[in-house]
């Protein structure tokens, strides 16, 4: 591989084809434990959900970068530790990232800091601006309840909407039985019907869904 | 009664014609055996409907994001394309500029300090900092000698008695 080609290896951050097993990621996580490239690899395929991940649980997209940027750091630091035989090497990199935005949160709540950026995560380009500006008020009033959620609840939500992980994937990561995920997903939903006053509206499920961008490298596994 | 169907029905499922059967043939029976389960079962599919409906708006606001391409591409060579070393002097363009500041100017603080004479550490120095900082001596009234760096930190650490 000339030096060009390489430069061009590193420069590809397009999502990863989404059609490595379990076995595949085994076998890369074995090979990154000595190898730069093959922790590249991993990186490429973890990087996007572990962003989703930390953005969801700040807010805003400089804090997400920073810490997603710790999260790889510390998992490449500490890959050597790692042991497969534990927890999957997602449900690791999701603890470390757990660790470190409840660290970012304790460090906010300490120094009281209060955010200047908007929380805006999604964007409707052909939208009427009414609509557009009733959709943003409900779509910030539900995000502020989610954000005043208990941690765990947190977590559950945004690893089951956001990186669409099944019930079985999230009790690994949050050390939870498959049963207990889903009676707290259940207790969350609840909690936040009892926040939001949260009534259908006649017909409301009547109606179809929004449709939503592709998650090609969101795709449960 | 079969409370099988009733136990979990806000799952995020909808109802298929078998559930509908399943708790209409429950319903009856226990009708048939004197109890009158309508208010609990009416009720129950009622939380059902709000908690599908709310599951559903999540589903709508809670989108993806994409990270800033240039952020997944200096992240990645930093992590790979670089050896350890020299990556402590990538620039860090996506760290937001108050904390790139205080960062450089510890990082150069920090690099400026270590080519300080051990002596200069001490405030009797302050004055000749700048001269001790040229590679000049400081003045001193005992023979110099060269702690080491845990020895001139000492004074900066907590007193643990």
């Amino acid at each position: 591989m000339t030096a060009l080609d390489n430069d061009r290896a590193l420069d590809d951050d397009r999502a990863p084809d989404d059609s490595r097993t379990h076995e595949d990621i085994a076998a890369l996580v074995v090979q990154a434990k000595h190898d730069r490239e093959a922790f590249g690899a991993l990186y490429a395929i973890y990087v996007r959900r572990i962003y989703n991940y930390v953005y969801y649980r700040t807010g805003n997209h400089q804090d997400a970068e920073d810490l997603t940027a710790q999260v790889f750091h510390r998992a490449l630091g500490h890959i050597e530790n790692y042991d497969e035989r534990g927890v999957p090497f997602s449900a690791w990199l999701y603890r470390i990232a757990h660790n470190l935005v409840a660290n970012w949160h304790r460090d906010r709540s300490r120094r009281n800091i209060v955010p200047l950026d908007e929380f805006v995560p999604s964007s409707h380009p052909a939208e009427a601006p009414e609509a557009a500006a009733e959709r943003l008020g409900d779509e910030e009033m539900l995000l502020e309840a989610l954000r005043r959620l208990p941690e765990d609840r947190q977590q559950l939500l945004i690893l089951k909407f956001v990186d669409r992980l099944s019930n079985a994937e999230i009790g690994e990561i949050m050390g939870r039985t498959e049963g207990a995920v889903k009676s707290l997903y259940h207790r969350t939903l609840a909690a936040l019907r009892e926040e939001l006053g949260a009534h259908a509206p006649e017909g409301a499920l009547e109606e179809q869904p929004e449709k939503k961008p592709a998650r090609r490298w969101l795709r449960r596994r | 009664m079969r409370t099988m169907v009733l136990r979990d029905p806000h799952m995020g499922e909808s109802m298929t014609q078998e559930t509908l059967e399943d708790i209409l043939a429950a319903h009856v029976d226990a009708l048939l055996h004197g109890d009158d389960p309508t208010g609990a079962l009416v009720a129950v599919y009622a939380a059902a409907r709000d908690l599908l409906y709310l599951a559903r708006r999540l589903y709508a606001v809670m989108v993806p994001v994409e990270p800033n391409a240039r952020f997944v591409r200096q992240l990645k060579r930093e992590l790979v394309g670089k050896p350890a070393g020299v990556a402590l002097f990538a620039p860090r363009t996506w760290l937001r500029a108050p904390v790139q500041v205080p960062a450089s100017v510890k990082l150069v603080g920090a690099l400026g300090a270590s080519r300080l004479e051990p002596g200069c550490r001490s405030s009797r120095c302050a004055p000749t900092w700048r001269a001790c900082w040229r590679g000049a001596r400081p003045p001193s009234r005992s023979p110099r000698t060269s702690p080491s760096t845990a020895s001139a930190l000492r004074p900066l650490r907590p007193r643990l008695l």
